[in-house]
């Protein structure tokens, strides 16, 4: 178990490590490195685009356009702190002004609208019992508040640090922190009834 | 305490900490001395942890992911150059690089726009352009030019295109009124823009055809190589159609220029009336029904025959009328070549029952 788990923050850490090694060899004018950083973000910025935008085709267009500007401006990436922040920022913030340039509305607060859509398994080899759960905790899942849901999206399939997460979407560590707590609570208590119907639970809560 | 199924809150802290990978070592080491001591604990953490970590992501199936790259490396290019050639005026133009043309044109794959321009757009309009050189093709013929920087233009029957005499903006712009075949010299400092009615295409070097008819319902747009951007000139600020290869805009004209039905918000800005959809990608551009006039061929694949008649029209210069309307709807399929507008009708009537009266110019379809 402890290897694992070794494993697991080995592998962050060297992803990390790679995207910012990305960032400098675009900003050198790499295009396979601009081309890595395409497919490591650009389904996940179109889906986070999506959950702003609620339009499939205009949420690529975004991305789309997100990723010019970087090309563009390349020579100025060196100098971003974080390439995986930055470019989730500019995808919300290319995603708000299509939003308000549609809307013509004053977004004070974007994140209490915006509700996600989060990815469903289809995995076929799952087995059976496991699979009965899969779809009640992704029930549940769906069924979090918005912001929580958006939050636990981003770590858990984006794989985001709470760090990143904060400076996205513009909310404090803590924030991130009192979600994921909030999202797992919630999880819990909606798998209460299913766990409910294993006679043995049923005793002990007796 | 609470049962076993509800979670504590300490234990929520400690296992969302620890699924998204933000836990210390303290922490992952007190979560586990928890769960060894509280296997119903225990057991939600595994459901959840297996949760967790079952998350295969999709993402753009390669073939998508190679276009949406490839234009979005064409048009950071395209905007960069832009902008240092505004900060650096000074500089002369580049000089369109012959190899890479010769490269480009042995790879000559083509690229089609087929749009509208209405008649009166050149009556009416502020034309921007003076001193305007004009190219007519008249009906029944076809000619070709070289533009002063080296693009050739394949031009149509009945079809005008209008041009600046020194060609030597920022930008090469020409207004079509009709039908054409362009392929581009590419010059990434200097853009290439054909003007229609309807829209606008922004050319970011590469070959493609232009239909602008005014008599024609559809506005219609094909690539089978390179990038090209079209805007509308109605809704200039509505996001622009980006084409990639192998891709065929239809703007159906009505729908294209109606004003929204929406006269609030969010759909303001979008354009309608228009699809996008993909070309066979293994025909050549002679056998392909949007570029087979540049090869002399009429080609006609599934239209009906009021359509393949306005075809005919300009191919032939000749009127055709119909006396029957479900002899027009007809569905036909076929390639002329050398034929004749007698010769082409002749093969029409054996595989579609109608007859036909020739005077002159004129030709009557009846049933």
């Amino acid at each position: 178990m402890s290897n694992s788990e070794r494993k697991i923050i080995f592998g962050a850490a060297a992803t990390a490590t790679s995207l910012q090694d990305c960032r400098d060899r675009v900003a050198l004018g790499d295009t396979k490195a601009f081309r890595f950083l395409f497919d490591h973000f650009a389904e996940k910025l179109t889906r986070f685009a999506y959950a702003i935008i609620k339009d499939e085709d205009e949420a690529i267009l975004i991305m789309d356009e997100v990723f010019v500007k970087v090309w563009k401006n390349r020579q100025s990436i060196a100098t971003v702190e974080n390439i995986t922040s930055y470019l989730y920022k500019a995808t919300k913030n290319t995603a708000l002004n299509h939003l308000s340039k549609k809307a013509k509305d004053n977004i004070a607060q974007p994140f209490d609208f915006i509700d996600i859509y989060v990815e469903a398994n289809d995995n076929p080899e799952q087995n059976m019992i496991f699979s009965e759960t899969y779809h009640k905790i992704q029930t549940a899942v769906e069924e979090l508040p918005p912001k929580c849901k958006m939050v636990f999206k981003l770590v858990r399939e984006d794989g985001l640090r709470y760090k990143e997460v904060a400076d996205i979407l513009n909310i404090s560590v803590k924030t991130v922190d009192a979600q994921m707590v909030l999202a797992v609570k919630k999880i819990s208590e909606k798998l209460q009834n299913h766990f409910e119907a294993f006679p043995r639970k049923k005793v002990k809560k007796n | 305490m609470k049962g076993h199924l509800m979670l504590n809150e300490r234990l929520a802290i400690l296992l969302s900490r620890k699924l998204s990978g933000e836990a210390t070592l303290e922490e992952e080491k007190e979560l586990q001395e928890w769960l060894l001591a509280h296997p119903g604990d225990e057991f939600f953490a595994s459901l959840l942890q297996e949760y967790w970590n079952n998350n295969h992501q999709h993402s753009f199936v390669k073939e998508q992911a190679d276009r949406h790259f490839k234009a979005i490396l064409e048009i950071a290019e395209e905007e960069k150059n832009n902008i240092q050639e505004a900060s650096v005026s000074v500089v002369p133009p580049v000089q369109p690089r012959r190899k890479l043309f010769v490269l480009q044109m042995a790879a000559a794959v083509l690229a089609i726009v087929l749009g509208i321009a209405i008649f009166y757009y050149f009556r009416n309009s502020t034309n921007p352009v003076i001193h305007a050189n004009e190219v007519t093709a008249t009906k029944g013929s076809k000619t070709r030019i070289e533009l002063p920087d080296g693009t050739k233009v394949w031009i149509n029957s009945d079809s005008r295109l209008t041009y600046n005499h020194d060609f030597n903006g920022k930008t090469r712009e020409v207004v079509l009124d009709g039908e054409a075949f362009f392929d581009v010299v590419k010059d990434p400092n200097r853009p290439f823009i054909v003007h229609t009615n309807l829209i606008d295409i922004r050319v970011l070097g590469t070959a493609f055809n232009v239909k602008s008819y005014e008599q024609d319902e559809n506005v219609e747009t094909t690539l089978i190589r390179g990038l090209i951007e079209v805007s509308s000139k109605i809704k200039p600020s509505s996001p622009k159609i980006h084409l990639v290869a192998n891709e065929k805009l239809v703007i159906t004209k009505n729908e294209f220029t109606a004003p929204d039905v929406h006269s609030l918000g969010d759909e303001e800005n979008k354009l309608s009336g228009f699809t996008v959809t993909a070309l066979p990608s293994h025909i050549s551009d002679s056998v392909l029904a949007e570029t087979s006039w540049m090869y002399n061929r009429l080609i006609f694949d599934g239209e009906s025959f009021k359509e393949v008649a306005v075809k005919m029209e300009r191919w032939y210069n000749v009127k055709i009328h119909f006396t029957n309307a479900q002899v027009a709807n007809y569905r036909l399929r076929g390639v002329f070549e050398k034929e004749t507008a007698e010769e082409a009708l002749k093969a029409l009537q054996t595989i579609a029952s109608f007859s036909y009266k020739i005077n002159v110019n004129e030709i009557e379809i009846s049933k």
